[in-house]
């Protein structure tokens, strides 16, 4: 992985013609700008993970009957997060 | 109301049922209309069926049974779009993905789906919180998200 630092309002380039910008820090949250040509697909990681295992759980879930459930319950101790 | 269930075949519901969920979910953002099946259950574990198609359809689990401290930090913004004042009014569920080794089982927490039976609104918000998207309910590890 490529790491660059930089100070707030400084910038760094891709590939010519993105241009992403540190625009203010504040805590562990720092605010990024990014300017890109309209076809370049810019979202969180978080959301494409999510959109992917969306994708998986509609195709791959299988329907849970009472025998799994029973399965489950009896192996599901609550857990910390 | 006589819809196409994944499921469970033809299944008659009621209109007043149908929750309206105005950007989809995510990589399904055109399917605006779902049920939730098995609400009565009691396990929960319910179905996010949608209406108008059998497909998609999700097994969705109730977090607040099955994983110990789930605080979901729902934002303004969230609640405003759901017509909700506080995250009280919501019910929350989590997507699972369900291999045929059910021990696998995965839950998305970072990405649970906000219901406001009230308003009949829903959405699938991404939280603040520092979850898993992939979170191993069986796992025995106490993992940290």
């Amino acid at each position: 992985m490529l790491v660059i630092s930089r100070k707030v309002n400084e910038t760094f380039i891709i590939n010519d013609n993105i241009t992403v910008q540190i625009l203010e820090i504040n805590g562990d949250k720092i605010k990024i700008g990014i300017e890109a040509p309209k076809d370049i697909r810019i979202m969180r990681s978080e959301i494409l993970e999510t959109e992917k295992l969306n994708i998986e759980a509609q195709n791959n879930s299988i329907i849970i009957d009472q025998e799994k459930i029973n399965t489950l319950n009896k192996k599901i101790i609550k857990k910390k997060p | 109301m006589l819809i196409k269930t994944k499921d469970f075949g033809g299944i008659n519901i009621n209109e007043e049922d149908i929750i309206n969920f105005p950007n989809g979910i995510y990589a399904f953002n055109n399917v605006k209309e779902f049920v939730l099946l098995n609400q009565d259950a009691d396990n929960g574990i319910v179905q996010l069926q949608a209406v108008r198609e059998e497909s998609p359809r999700f097994i969705m689990f109730d977090p607040f049974m099955y994983i110990e401290g789930f605080n979901p930090n729902v934002s303004n913004a969230d609640l405003k779009s759901l017509n909700a004042e506080s995250v009280e009014e919501l019910n929350i569920f989590v997507i699972a993905v369900v291999p045929e080794d059910i021990t696998k089982i995965t839950v998305n927490l970072k990405s649970p789906v906000l219901i406001n039976f009230k308003s009949k609104l829903g959405m699938q918000c991404i939280l603040d919180n520092n979850y898993l998207t992939r979170y191993f309910l069986l796992s025995e590890e106490r993992t940290v998200c």
